[in-house]
């Protein structure tokens, strides 16, 4: 897993608001990249480092990259 | 700028250094294009394109094997003790958050980017940067 952005740059200063805690408090992580059927994907979600909270989990197929 | 991997983990106990262990990512001795740069109270981090994603990683995992400072680059202070040099591209609002989700248009637009990263690696035309 690794860290992709933290929520409190980028405009994204409002993100921690449903969740609770800080924007600071919280970055977007994405899993390795994994293939099924001949298609590459992978998990990106919303974590937050304080309180260990994960949220948002979506699975994305990507593409010619 | 150019560095190369000389460790894939660091120690700390400051939860908010982020991307502290990257052994599942970084290898060492590999070269890495360092598009943008960050310093924070925790740390300071070398923003790096790695496995379709451009990350954050801390700059004591690698050494600076090319110096030169790229003329893209833009300083911005947050007031929230991060100074960041990035390419204006990576100040567009919400940028990272849709090149993460490998919207066309940001992935073109540092397309772009990358590619001109990849040309100043020449010693040939980077010294043109120095000729103005």
């Amino acid at each position: 897993m690794k860290i992709l952005l933290n929520m409190s740059r980028n405009n994204n200063e409002s993100f921690g608001k449903p969740y609770g805690g800080k924007a600071a408090d919280w970055v977007k992580k994405t899993s390795s990249s994994f293939s099924k059927n001949g298609m590459t994907f992978e998990t990106h979600w919303y974590e937050n480092l304080s309180t260990g909270q994960r949220v948002e989990f979506k699975t994305k197929l990507i593409q010619g990259w | 700028m150019v560095v190369r991997c000389v460790k894939t983990s660091i120690d700390t106990d400051n939860s908010n250094v982020i991307n502290s262990d990257m052994r599942e990512y970084l290898k060492i001795g590999n070269e890495y294009i360092v598009y943008g740069i960050r310093t924070s109270n925790e740390s300071s981090y070398f923003m790096i394109f790695d496995d379709g994603h451009l990350v954050e990683v801390p700059s004591s995992m690698f050494e600076v094997i090319e110096g030169k400072v790229s003329p893209l680059w833009v300083v911005w202070d947050d007031g929230l003790n991060n100074i960041t040099l990035w390419p204006e591209l990576f100040y567009k609002d919400d940028f990272f958050e849709n090149f993460s989700e490998w919207e066309d248009r940001e992935r073109k637009e540092f397309e772009k980017l990358k590619q001109y990263f990849e040309e100043c690696k020449e010693p040939r035309n980077s010294r043109a940067f120095f000729v103005r």
